[in-house]
Parts: C-alpha cells; sequence; structure tokens
C-alpha cells in the first residue's frame, strides 16, 4: 500500500474501547457513519493488542475509564503513549462524555456533516440498558 | 415480518442502521471478528459484534431485533458458542443460528441452521449467511423488503 493509501487509512481509523457492548456498539456505528473505519475494543487487553499490532496506526482510541481485563482506560492511555505515541487516547467517564466525544471527532472526520444527532446516541444507549438492565433484574 | 414479537423495541429509525436488521457475531478472537465483522458490512449487512457469549445476553436482553446470530463455539467463560445457540433458539425461535468454528459438531443441524469451519473465506461466509436471511436489502425494516427479525 502506498505511503500516502496508509496514511489516509490511519486517518479514518478510530479505535472505540469499552466493556459495556451496548454502549460500545452503538458509539461505533454513529462513528462509521461519520465515514470512520471503526476497530471495536471489549477489553484493556483486545484495544492493547490491535493497536500494538502496528497492521493500523488509528488516529484515535477512544476509551472508557473503565475497561474489563488487566487495566483501565488511564493504563491503557499510559501504555499507548509509551509504546505508540503517535495515537492519541481520549478518555470518557460516561456514556454522555463518550457521546459528545464521538460528537467532537464526528466534526472533525472524513464526512463534512453529522450523519443524524449525537443526542439520539445517547437517548438511544440509555433505553438499551434500560431494557437490558430491566430483564437482567426480572 | 418472520418471528418478530414483542422482543423488539421501536428504534429510532433515524439512528444508525436502524432502517437494518443487524447480524449479531459473536466471536473472542479480535482479528477474526474484525475481518468478518468487516467482510459482513463490505458486502452490505449491518452488524453488531460481541467479545462473547455474556455480551450477546447483554444485546439479546437489550430487545435489539436481529436478522441472524453467527457465533463461534470455543469461547472463554461459563458459555460457549453451542449454550449460547440454545438459548436463542429457546428465546427468539425463528432467529437463524450460524456457527462458526474449526471445531463444527458433528450434527450442527442439532445445534443451528448452518456451521462454518475455520478458517472461511469473505465469500463462504457472505454466501452462507445470504442463504440463511437473503441479501442485505431483505434485512431492511419496514414494507419494501422480506425483511426477517427476531
Amino acid at each position: 500500500m502506498a505511503d500516502q493509501d496508509r496514511r489516509e487509512r490511519d486517518e479514518q481509523s478510530l479505535v472505540v474501547a469499552d466493556s459495556d457492548v451496548l454502549v460500545r456498539h452503538l458509539i461505533a456505528d454513529y462513528l462509521r457513519h461519520c465515514g470512520y473505519t471503526v476497530i471495536e475494543a471489549a477489553s484493556f487487553e483486545e484495544a492493547v493488542t490491535v493497536v500494538e499490532a502496528g497492521s493500523i496506526t488509528p488516529a484515535v482510541v477512544l476509551s472508557d475509564v473503565e475497561l474489563s481485563g488487566n487495566g483501565n482506560g488511564f493504563a491503557l492511555r499510559e501504555q499507548l503513549t509509551r509504546t505508540r505515541p503517535e495515537v492519541r487516547v481520549i478518555l470518557a467517564g460516561s456514556i454522555t462524555s463518550a457521546t459528545h466525544a464521538a460528537a467532537d471527532l464526528c466534526e472533525e472526520g472524513p464526512h463534512l456533516a453529522r450523519p443524524y444527532d449525537p443526542q439520539l446516541v445517547l437517548e438511544r444507549i440509555r433505553r438499551h440498558l434500560a431494557r437490558r438492565n430491566s430483564q437482567v433484574n426480572q | 415480518m418472520k418471528g418478530s414479537g414483542d422482543c423488539g423495541i421501536p428504534l429510532a429509525a433515524a439512528v444508525g442502521n436502524g432502517d437494518q436488521f443487524p447480524i449479531l457475531l459473536v466471536e473472542d478472537e479480535i482479528f477474526i471478528r474484525l475481518a468478518s465483522a468487516d467482510w459482513l458490512r463490505d458486502a452490505g449487512y449491518a452488524v453488531i459484534e460481541a467479545a462473547n457469549p455474556q455480551e450477546a445476553l447483554d444485546i439479546l436482553a437489550s430487545g435489539q431485533p436481529l436478522a441472524m446470530l453467527a457465533t463461534d463455539i470455543t469461547m472463554p467463560g461459563p458459555m460457549d458458542g453451542l449454550d449460547l445457540a440454545a438459548h436463542v433458539r429457546g428465546t427468539r425461535h425463528a432467529l437463524p443460528v450460524l456457527l462458526l468454528s474449526a471445531h463444527v459438531p458433528e450434527n450442527p443441524a442439532d445445534h443451528a441452521d448452518a456451521a462454518l469451519s475455520k478458517p472461511f473465506s469473505p465469500s463462504e461466509l457472505v454466501s452462507t449467511v445470504e442463504r440463511l436471511i437473503g441479501e442485505p436489502w431483505q434485512t431492511r425494516t419496514g414494507g419494501s423488503g422480506t425483511s426477517k427479525a427476531s
């Protein structure tokens, strides 16, 4: 792959790291509609594995602070700062901040316009979480 | 619509793949999951990626309508892909199930609608999915397709 092609592909690639599948999927899906290629990581280890594999250099890792596995979001940022300093790591401590971060990334992204209101993403995450929690508690 | 029951909550039509019933793909090996999801998305399907059976159960409990389940068999944790397939067959009877494994059971029809042995090619995966649920446009919600969801 030519260097320029690789650079363009990397600039349009993101990793979304979140151990709650409902949050991860909806944030990732939104960012895909913004034009990004999104890699979903479900744990600290998965995020480290995909970023350190080196086949891509994602522009950004958007990670929840709480991650399952042997490290949290802070540990992930610390490790990637050491091993892949060119990768920007954004930490989100809540679904609201994750959605806002995704909306900001969308503004910077390959497409010129947001595909839909990020508030809808937040509402949909909340609805799905509420539905799951009510099922689990039954 | 085949199999649609009360499990589906209305999705905001304008949000994400709200116009398409997704495939729930369950695979614990991240690079296999990434590749398989990419192949299916490139073919035009919507995909939800789950890294293990517990995540798949979370998606099912959220009420998300689905076009099908495609699951690995051997995964860490208390539940494997066959347990997940059995759970889905007990709770979402009409949802097609595809097993993806290096060790497909002798009688896959006892557990699922189809099985693919790893390693599989993009065309093998896509053609098997197409045989089970039709082409991507047929997974669309709303009136025009022969959409199926459960």
